[in-house]
């Protein structure tokens, strides 16, 4: 088991190293770096000057070596445009992100996976095409025109929720969080303002960032549950005289679990790496906010950073996936 | 049966939607420029270099461009447009040098004419600076020196006009218009105003009902530290904290004092500059403020590396040294004599005051621990969210005393929520509103509205053909109708160009050079002399 996760792990090194080089040749190609840090004003001298300085007249692939040599030990670097580490920036906004994925991935595998069970086990029914229809509809809408219908809805006209941000301004100003897990900070120290602000910010951004993804796992259930319940032990189950809640929670929905499964788990390594949209629009300050300002910016140390945030979540996430295969189907075993 | 009717019903659907997105997609070919091959006579056919960014100065991005080339196929000219991102934009222009024309514009920086003229036209300013139609001419060389050597106002502004007269002849740009900068606030608050700059002052500002003002804008500043910042949004709560020798006046970029005790006394050769200080002045931190602290404020801003402080040498590149003569009175000394030198103090990034414990105390951390001697006190800092000011009590103006407690700088991305929330009343006031968003903006608030200190304008490269012509380049800059194209482009949300400085600038100068109706404006729409013009030098024209 150890040795096979290793073995996985070592999978992330070209996997980084070949997503990495991408960004950097992008980069060399499209962006000069003393126009970005230097803006209007630089001279030409200045702007040598400061080639120089960065090794921007190496060639590529020495000047790639060394921000690798840099990774290596941790240090990815200064922000262009922030002039903060950028292991710091990304520690500082990783917080956020992960409060927003977790409560929306929570929405879409309880709802999505009920939509799907439903589905499945009266397909062909009003209820069925009602929610598939539905299903259809939030995979194909784009979050940011979600996101502004949204708080079009519940901020503008009803004024039940706050229009976008974390939590009030005057409330934050006198919250002092340990770490950027407000929710968590709030929650465990059993401070509910605080918490209560936090959600009613939270709502609209969860809601709209689990839309298309519990319309996928609704799908994906649904279609899975479908050959399921076809097949002959479902029917010995029927027959033995099992309620209907076992057959389809205990039998069914358990050997369906596998692709459902991979879809929950890679969207969660891909929503972690931030929702750039969808933070955007509700200005939630996580690492999709921080990732359109970096690349907006051409701040390449950022970009560079972000990027192996992601590809490092989506190879954990890809592997926590295939692991927990083996708690729904005991006949897989990793060696 | 019910499957495949699904499917059908499916594919149907994607078809139609497919179908849509192409519709969509599809460009709309907005210019068709006949090509009438029986006659003998050559078109005139150029590149125009164009950006895909939206910037203060053209919120429209590349249509500009497409507006020009619609303006110059009307007479028979064709355009080909090259439109780049930003970045590989200013590559292309600044150092490949590619394009017979680009579209570009500039913001102030220091509210100086010196800051427009100087960096657009003189021949220093070439390979890699503003000077990028590569203008080169001795006369307007001197001129520009000797209007820089002269702290005499008035002769300043008479060198200036008399410039601009000889840009309008040699038709070196076609400037195009000036954005409008807007900011919104809703009834309840009074006392907000925009200063071209873009110099933010909330000292009068009130709310009704409440001690507390927030205002929300687009992004987050960067740093809080006046040295090391160039942004906006940084230099938006730096001026709260910090403050300056020297202020504009609230409706121009005239120099008033500030920290200093009157204007400066400058030497017969303007390289001295005699600065008397307020006394009784403390920073925040209780630090006194002195000759000491502006001597340690621009010492270290000369030391400064560049990447970290990027208007350093910009504002005190000509400064040759600082002596503190005595506890409030502190004497410049310049390597040239540099007249825009005073308006550089009065900036609101780099020039500010810093308190020299503070910054000797928090190292790298100062743009995190602000400490100035302005009217609010830094408070609190929620990254990419809000920053918090607290009222300075011991505000030493005592004829501008703050009137709010608090003021909380709130981050709302996106630009029509922006206006959502001033409309709502979940912030006070906003600042960054796009056009499309400025009807529903002075609907639901109050819209403040000033022409900017900034200017768009398309440049020719004078040093290459076909432009290195003179009448070609007149003929053309009198062929586009720049008030009806900008009206079409922009609505109420810019002004048309009629010179090469901003209105309020120009206005100035001729106030103090005793000179009126836009004096050295550039050559107004005249298309039948533009294609008289084209045809004289054998160009078909329609």
């Amino acid at each position: 088991m150890t040795s096979y996760i290793a073995r996985r792990l070592l999978q992330l090194i070209p996997v980084l190293l070949g997503i990495t080089l991408l960004v950097f040749v992008i980069f060399h190609f499209t962006s000069d770096p003393t126009q970005v840090i230097l803006g209007m004003h630089g001279t030409e001298q200045q702007r040598q000057a400061l080639r120089e300085q960065l090794g921007l007249n190496d060639p590529l692939l020495v000047q790639y070596a060394r921000y690798l040599g840099n990774a290596v030990q941790g240090d990815l670097g200064t922000s262009w445009m922030r002039k903060t580490s950028v292991s710091s920036e990304i520690a500082q906004k990783f917080p956020h992100t992960v409060e927003l994925t977790v409560v929306a991935m929570l929405i879409t595998v309880v709802l999505g996976i009920l939509i799907g069970v439903i589905s499945a086990v009266k397909p062909y029914t009003l209820v069925d095409y009602l929610s598939m229809s539905l299903a259809l509809l939030a995979l194909s809408i784009p979050v940011f025109v979600l996101g502004l219908f949204f708080i079009s809805i519940f901020s503008v006209k009803l004024g039940v929720l706050p229009i976008n941000g974390r939590m009030e301004a005057a409330l934050l100003d006198t919250f002092t969080p340990p770490t950027n897990f407000y929710i968590a900070y709030a929650l465990f120290s059993g401070k509910w303002a605080y918490l209560k602000d936090l959600l009613s910010h939270l709502a609209m951004p969860a809601v709209v960032l689990s839309g298309a993804t519990t319309a996928l796992v609704a799908r994906m259930t649904r279609a899975t549950m479908l050959e399921v319940v076809r097949q002959d032990y479902i029917r010995t189950a029927k027959a033995k005289g099992l309620s209907q809640r076992v057959v389809i929670f205990r039998h069914a929905l358990k050997n369906a679990m596998i692709p459902i499964i991979t879809v929950i788990g890679l969207q969660f390594g891909h929503l972690l790496g931030g929702a750039l949209l969808t933070e955007s629009v509700f200005t939630w300050p996580g690492i999709g906010t921080l990732t359109i300002s970096a690349v907006e910016a051409q701040d390449l140390p950022l970009v560079q950073g972000v990027v192996i945030l992601v590809a490092t979540l989506f190879v954990v996430a890809n592997l926590a996936v295939d692991l927990t295969y083996a708690l729904f189907d005991p006949r897989i075993k990793y060696a | 049966m019910r499957k495949t009717r699904r499917s059908v019903a499916f594919v149907l659907l994607t078809i139609m939607m497919l179908a849509l997105a192409l519709a969509g997609c599809a460009k709309k070919e907005t210019t068709q420029t006949p090509t009438t091959e029986t006659k003998p006579t050559k078109t005139l056919e150029f590149t125009l270099m164009a950006y895909t960014r939206d910037r203060p100065y053209n919120t429209v991005k590349d249509k500009l461009a497409e507006g020009i080339q619609q303006e110059l196929a009307k007479a028979g000219v064709k355009v080909n447009i090259k439109a780049l991102p930003w970045a590989e934009f200013l590559d292309a222009t600044r150092v490949k040098q590619e394009g017979d024309a680009f579209l570009l514009g500039w913001i102030g920086d220091n509210g100086d004419v010196d800051n427009f003229l100087y960096t657009f036209f003189h021949s220093s300013q070439m390979n890699g600076g503003m000077n990028q139609t590569n203008y080169k001419v001795d006369k307007v060389d001197q001129m520009l020196v000797e209007a820089q050597r002269t702290s005499d106002l008035k002769k300043r502004a008479e060198i200036y006009l008399e410039i601009e007269k000889i840009l309008s002849e040699d038709a070196v740009w076609i400037p195009i218009s000036h954005g409008n900068d807007y900011m919104a606030h809703t009834k309840k608050v009074a006392g907000m105003y925009i200063h071209p700059t873009g110099y933010l002052d909330l000292r009068n500002v009130t709310v009704e009902g409440k001690k507390e003002f927030i205002f929300g804008r687009g992004g987050d500043s960067v740093a809080l530290d006046p040295a090391l910042i160039e942004d906006g949004a940084s230099a938006q709560v730096v001026e709260q904290i910090y403050e300056s020798l020297y202020a504009y006046k609230p409706e121009n970029t005239d120099i008033i004092p500030l920290l200093a005790d009157g204007m400066p006394q400058i030497s017969a050769d303007g390289k001295v500059y005699t600065i008397n200080l307020k006394k009784d002045i403390k920073f925040h931190d209780g630090t006194p403020f002195n000759a000491e602290a502006v001597k340690f404020t621009i010492e270290r801003m000369k030391t400064g590396k560049i990447e970290e402080m990027p208007y350093a040498d910009f504002t005190f590149g000509a400064v040759e040294k600082v002596e503190a003569k005595s506890d409030l009175q502190v004497v410049i000394t310049l390597k040239e004599p540099v007249a825009p030198f005073l308006a550089n103090l009065a900036m609101g990034l780099a020039a500010p005051i810093v308190s020299p414990t503070a910054v000797k105390k928090y190292g790298d951390k100062a743009g995190e621990n602000p400490v100035g001697t302005g009217p609010f006190i830094f408070k609190s800092w929620a990254k990419d969210q809000q920053i918090v000011l607290e009222k300075n009590p011991e505000y030493w103006n005592k004829a501008a005393q703050p009137k709010v407690d608090k003021v909380i700088f709130k981050v709302i991305k996106e630009g029509s929520l922006r206006v959502d929330a001033v409309v709502k009343g979940e912030v006070d006031a906003i600042d960054g509103i796009a056009p499309a968003d400025v009807k529903r903006a002075k609907e639901g608030a109050v819209l403040l509205q000033k022409e900017g200190m900034n200017i768009s304008y398309m440049g020719f490269r004078t040093n290459r053909p076909p432009f290195d012509n003179k009448e070609l380049r007149q003929a053309i800059v009198q062929l586009v109708d720049r008030s009806s194209m900008v009206k079409a482009l922009y609505g109420e949300t810019a002004t048309p160009a009629v010179t090469y400085v901003p209105p309020f600038m120009q206005k100035s100068m001729e106030t103090l050079a005793g000179k009126s109706g836009n004096y050295g404006q550039a050559l107004p729409y005249n298309a039948a002399k533009g294609k008289e013009l084209l045809t004289k030098l054998g160009y078909m024209t329609k």
